[in-house]
């Protein structure tokens, strides 16, 4: 080999050992860009997510709709008149804000009036209806009636959700068990019409520095 | 060698660029706390708003910055949605794996999405629980307060079978007895007299002196809670060089509570011993257990030390060799420099949270909260409404700058009104 490729070959080799704490300072650097997600992005918890919401009601409303009692309540009395409560939260330590306990079972409602149109009249709650009449009517004319009493419309049944869990949480880890039951309820009989379940359960684990 | 020339002078001015991005936020921070001690509560919120939706490492910290608040303006809408967003993070876990992680332990804490101490995450929930209580949406308030409890289990060692841990997370459930009282008049609004007895009796067993504060007929009664945060909660601040934390000051270096005084349209209120504090955030705060990260300050900066008396000595030798004194004196002041501790925390925090269940006329009334003591705070609250039935929950923050009077409605109650 000549004596100049000789000299090439030590150079590029003391450079490549000159360039090698900055090679690993540029992994380091790296590694910690790449992993630092945000706040919001990593992480696993045990709380209900938007993907639960997703499972149950989908499965709720294919119940609902599929259910033989249901059915011949409908094939007996036509459309059934039904209003729709929030989910109650009955879970250990878990908060479910106003918006999560409604988009339970406004969302079983979505489902089922497309899914089986025809076969369900969906009525407002009490609540919803002085909320929406308040904010649309009474802002433009202070003293007028907001009207009749939703109670006059006179639903026959009432879809309700309640939401139970059990939460154990130590320096290693959190597991939380949900039970999430709906219930389709006969409101002049005070019979449950239909009833189901569904159960999650998750897991997340404390990691280092946690 | 020329990659370094390139190299240094590019991670120079990202790590000045940084610096300077980290600057405006503490400033903006100070002021808001600034603003905040001053009753300046708008203008806390309009400064805090726009970092609490920025979702970096102060994330958490700054929602719950802005959720004390707008709890403190009324602003419950805000304060719920700051807290939530905390919640969510804080019963998140694994948010800090990987680059986070990995930063905190080689170049500083705060690159680490910040939690809090298990008191300040306590809080946080209590005050979401609170926010929810003031609402009367007492499932949602009782399952905030039970996760405040279950904040301080951590404590608690490796099971239950573990009698230390049992006896350690005992003390803390102790000192927290506030969320237990809350939660125990969660209970008692939702119907269940016997897990709302179950809660009282174990504030009761834990704190002997909160026996008429949990007493079941006085809560039963009550139409009026006055929820009193009072004073300056601990302080963060670091010993040995920087390098391990501790919170200050201690109980008895800030004296006594003094427990509050309540006239209802100028006439005294007799609180007996329900004017006990419930919880003293100091004496919590001491509790802080010493975590893996500590350990691993202390040996960056016992190391760091070492390295620079290596270097001193390698300098001063007669026939020392310069570079090497040279490289062990920057390794050890880089050692040195990312050992110092984490020092974010929830400034906003009170030494105490005073519970005040009261039975008063219905009506509007005109209720003042006086302290005494060696700082005396007065606030004279005007035309508070108070219902026959159900119970109305305010909040007061006493401090130092915040006495003087306050007229209900505050703006964003008087907004929503219908």
């Amino acid at each position: 080999m000549p004596r100049h490729q000789d000299n090439l070959a030590i150079r590029n080799q003391e450079s490549a050992i000159s360039n090698r704490p900055c090679v690993a300072l540029c992994w380091v650097l790296a590694l910690l860009l790449a992993g630092c997600t945000s706040a919001v992005q990593s992480g696993q918890s045990t709380l209900l997510e938007g993907d639960d919401l997703i499972r149950v009601t989908d499965d709720m409303a294919a119940k609902i709709a599929g259910s033989p009692d249901v059915q011949e309540a409908i094939r007996r009395q036509g459309p059934l008149r039904v209003v729709v409560q929030p989910a109650e939260n009955h879970m250990r330590a878990e908060v479910l804000p106003t918006g999560a306990r409604e988009a339970f079972t406004a969302r079983i409602r979505t489902l089922l009036a497309k899914q089986a149109r025809g076969q369900f009249v969906w009525l407002m709650n009490r609540q919803e209806f002085y909320d929406i009449r308040r904010r649309e009517l009474e802002a433009k004319d202070p003293t007028l009636d907001l009207g009749p009493s939703p109670d006059r419309v006179e639903p026959q049944y009432m879809l309700t959700a309640r939401f139970y869990s059990m939460t154990q949480e130590n320096w290693q880890a959190r597991s939380t068990t949900y039970l999430c039951v709906f219930e389709l309820t006969d409101l002049q009989q005070r019979t449950k019409l239909w009833t189901d379940k569904y159960e999650i359960k998750k897991a997340a684990a404390k990691g280092f520095l946690e | 060698m020329r990659l370094w020339l390139v190299m240094l002078p590019q991670a120079l001015l990202v790590g000045a660029m940084a610096g300077c991005a980290d600057f405006e936020h503490q400033r903006t921070v100070r002021r808001a706390v600034a603003d905040y001690y001053m009753g300046a509560y708008p203008q806390a919120i309009a400064r805090l708003g726009p970092l609490a939706g920025d979702p970096d490492a102060n994330f958490v910290l700054n929602n719950v910055r802005l959720g004390s608040a707008a709890l403190a303006f009324y602003d419950l809408d805000e304060a719920e949605t700051a807290f939530l967003r905390a919640y969510e993070v804080l019963n998140s876990f694994g948010v800090n794996n990987g680059g986070r992680t990995l930063g905190a332990i080689l170049v500083s804490e705060s690159i680490k999405v910040w939690r809090g101490e298990p008191f300040e995450q306590a809080m946080a929930h209590f005050y979401l629980g609170l926010v929810y209580y003031m609402r009367q949406d007492y499932q949602n308030a009782r399952a905030a307060f039970e996760n405040a409890l279950f904040k301080l289990r951590d404590y608690a060692d490796e099971g239950s079978s573990n009698t230390k841990g049992d006896d350690r997370y005992r003390e803390q459930e102790s000192d927290f007895a506030v969320a237990l009282v809350m939660l125990g008049k969660c209970w008692q609004r939702i119907g269940r007299e016997d897990l709302a007895r179950a809660n009282f009796d174990r504030a009761r067993q834990l704190r002997p002196a909160l026996a008429d504060l949990v007493d079941y007929r006085r809560n039963l009664e009550s139409n009026v809670l006055l929820v009193v945060d009072y004073g300056y909660g601990p302080q963060k601040v670091t010993t040995f060089d920087g390098a391990i934390v501790g919170f200050a000051p201690k109980p008895p270096e800030a004296g006594p509570i003094h427990p509050p005084r309540i006239r209802v349209d100028g006439k005294a209120v007799d609180l007996g011993a329900a004017a006990c504090p419930p919880v003293d955030l100091l004496a919590l705060a001491q509790d802080r257990r010493w975590q893996s990260i500590d350990t691993i300050r202390a040996i960056k900066s016992a190391v760091g030390t070492g390295l620079i008396a290596a270097g001193a000595y390698q300098g001063m030798r007669r026939h020392g060799d310069g570079t090497a004194a040279l490289i062990l004196l920057g390794a050890g002041l880089l050692l040195k420099a990312t050992s110092q501790a984490d020092m974010r925390q929830w400034e906003m925090l009170p030494r105490t949270t005073f519970l005040i269940p009261l039975r008063v006329a219905p009506g509007n009334r005109d209720i003042v909260v006086e302290f005494g003591g060696h700082e005396s705070y007065v606030q004279t609250w005007r035309g508070l409404p108070v219902g026959a039935r159900g119970e109305t929950t305010f909040y007061m923050r006493m401090a130092r700058y915040l006495s003087g009077e306050y007229t209900w409605p505050p703006p964003p109650v008087a907004q929503s009104a219908p």
